[in-house]
């Protein structure tokens, strides 16, 4: 069974995602910020990470530059899918595309969707 | 200029020369001839009353033929005198005029800064040395200027100033040129300035680059932060508007087996509207990227088919909840096209979106792809209400309602300015036919890939990178981390 950690703060999101995961067949925690998230990717093995850009305590940004340090404290084998509301500034597109698997829009992917792509993401493990 | 009267020439000069010499020999012979011949004195004797005579004839002769020169001489010195004074009257009087001038230059709301031919700078303002960060009072030199100038960006691109100069110099005769949004830093003092460059072959005094700076700082300021404002208000959009989605999708998964048929369709309405919704967000926030010039796209080599056909899924939904039919057709063997996905699908969807608002009930939809020359150019037909002219011209501009006509255009007025924005910076163009009760044809051409494949830059990395209009996903397939 592949693991999820989603790294979401809006319940009703997080719901929603846990719903359609766990009903997917994946075994899914979910943390409502970052320093408790980092703590915890550190206890469990995580397949794949989504990783919230807005979070209430650290920036996704952060919290990915940190899981993908290559200093060997970082999850080089986790996949990193980030998900936002935000318009994306052109900026931080290329920095995105180099440290994340997947990038998606929150109102643009239904649940169902979000379950194909990270089947997608993970089937390239 | 007065004639003067009293010119001294050369050759009378030379003349009265000759003549005192001649009239000194004569004397200096007459006295000679006196004192050894007539008063028989001895040689050395005359010789020295000659010479001493002739000494005093000189000086005579000399006296009597500079007192000719004494007036002109009186008058010039006069003259030089008058001349000098006014020369330093004008002198002045142009110190306060240059002065006044470069006053007037200083306090001008625009930096500018004008060259020569040879580079060298003519003229500058204060307000063009301070903004470039020269702010002690000194004037930099035009190789500093220069270089700082080259380094500018325009919207965070560079601006490639030498290119446009070497291009003016080298074939025009006159180039305007307008670089928006320049950040330039002075110290901790950061302006934005438009910079326009403007080069006219080299006049008389051999200038031929003009460079004004207009500080706009506060209206881009302004700008930014309405970008800002609707970035913000588009995020809180997106909130419910995910919840909404995302549970009704839920729903229809795992109550629709048990609802009715109604209830069902019910659903697939609230579907259809909440997806429609994040569309309008999103050409929002398209439109004011575009309108901001941060709008990007980043084309990859892309099978047409397979983009639409995606598409196409999705709005079949939509168009079955609103009783039309949507058909597709591509024509066979279509060379793979440079295409965004992500910002081509909301073209797709809008037009799509619009072809199914103005069709009658149970009209057709019809999706069409060809490809003419190195174009692949798609159309949607619809069989509806059409346009009317006056309409038409003015479709793809933002806002743009009808106000005379009783049809309502486009839903929030942005979705077809957005798609030519989106059109056109894939270098293709979009177009509209319409005959009023018989149907509309959108239709967009985009290049093939082939046509184009040069100047999507390597290393991109978009081989490995699979768009949708819900984000990104990496193909690891294809690209290797």
């Amino acid at each position: 069974m592949s693991t999820v950690l989603c790294i979401e703060d809006d319940h009703f999101i997080a719901d929603m995602y846990v719903h359609s995961l766990k009903k997917a067949g994946y075994d899914v925690d979910v943390i409502a910020n970052g320093q408790e998230a980092l703590e915890q990717a550190k206890q469990k093995v995580y397949d794949i990470i989504l990783l919230d850009l807005m979070l209430p305590d650290k920036t996704g940004v952060e919290i990915l530059e940190t899981l993908r340090k290559e200093d060997g404290s970082g999850l080089p084998l986790t996949k990193i899918i980030v998900t936002t509301n935000f318009d994306e500034p052109a900026e931080d597109r290329a920095h995105l595309e180099k440290l994340a698997d997947g990038y998606l829009i929150k109102a643009d992917v239904t649940p169902s969707k979000l379950v194909e792509l990270v089947g997608e993401v993970l089937k390239q493990s | 200029m007065e004639q003067r009267t009293f010119i001294i020439k050369r050759e009378s000069l030379i003349k009265a020369l000759l003549y005192g010499h001649f009239v000194n020999i004569l004397f200096g012979i007459v006295i000679f001839s006196v004192c050894h011949l007539a008063l028989k004195l001895p040689t050395i004797q005359s010789v020295a009353l000659t010479i001493a005579g002739t000494l005093i004839m000189s000086i005579v002769v000399s006296w009597l033929g500079t007192r000719k020169l004494s007036e002109p001489l009186a008058a010039l010195n006069k003259e030089l005198e008058e001349l000098h004074e006014k020369v330093n009257t004008s002198t002045t009087a142009l110190t306060k005029v240059s002065e006044g001038n470069m006053a007037l230059v200083d306090s001008l709301p625009v930096g500018f800064l004008v060259f020569n031919n040879k580079t060298e700078l003519t003229k500058g303002n204060k307000n063009a040395y301070s903004l470039l960060g020269y702010t002690d009072g000194s004037e930099p030199e035009a190789s500093q200027l220069m270089e700082k100038i080259t380094q500018l960006k325009s919207n965070g691109s560079q601006i490639n100033f030498t290119d446009w100069l070497h291009e003016a110099r080298s074939s025009k005769i006159q180039l305007v040129k307008r670089w928006p949004m320049v950040k330039i830093e002075s110290g901790e003092i950061i302006t934005v300035c438009d910079v326009i460059a403007h080069y006219n072959k080299a006049d008389s005094y051999g200038n031929d680059l003009v460079l004004l700076f207009i500080d706009r700082t506060e209206e881009y300021d302004r700008q930014e932060k309405q970008m800002e404002f609707i970035s913000l208000a588009a995020h809180e959009l997106r909130g419910p508007i995910t919840i909404m989605r995302g549970l009704v999708d839920i729903l229809q998964d795992e109550a629709g087996p048990t609802l009715s048929k109604e209830h069902n369709e019910l659903i697939t309405r609230i579907i259809v509207s909440a997806r429609q919704l994040a569309g309008y967000v999103d050409n929002i926030l398209g439109a004011s990227r575009v309108d901001r010039d941060t709008f990007e796209v980043h084309p990859a080599e892309t099978d047409w088919q397979s983009v639409v056909s995606q598409s196409i899924q999705d709005l079949t939904v939509r168009a079955q909840a609103h009783h039309r039919k949507l058909e597709f057709t591509v024509a066979k063997d279509l060379p793979t096209v440079a295409v965004d996905s992500s910002a081509i699908l909301h073209v797709i969807n809008n037009l799509v979106d619009n072809a199914i608002k103005y069709s009658p009930e149970n009209g057709k939809v019809i999706v069409n792809a060809v490809l003419k020359e190195d174009l692949v150019e798609t159309t949607i037909q619809d069989f509806g209400i059409g346009i009317p002219a006056n309409v038409v011209d003015n479709l793809f501009t933002k806002f743009y309602r009808s106000h005379r006509s009783k049809q309502i255009v486009s839903g929030t007025g942005l979705g077809l300015y957005l798609c030519k924005a989106i059109v056109e910076a894939h270098g293709g163009s979009i177009w509209v036919r319409s005959t009023e009760g018989a149907g509309t044809t959108f239709g967009f051409t985009l290049p093939t890939y082939a046509a184009v494949a040069d100047q999507i830059k390597a290393g991109n990395n978009e081989d490995g990178i699979i768009r949708g209009s819900h984000g990104w996903i990496k193909n690891h397939a294809l690209y290797r981390r």
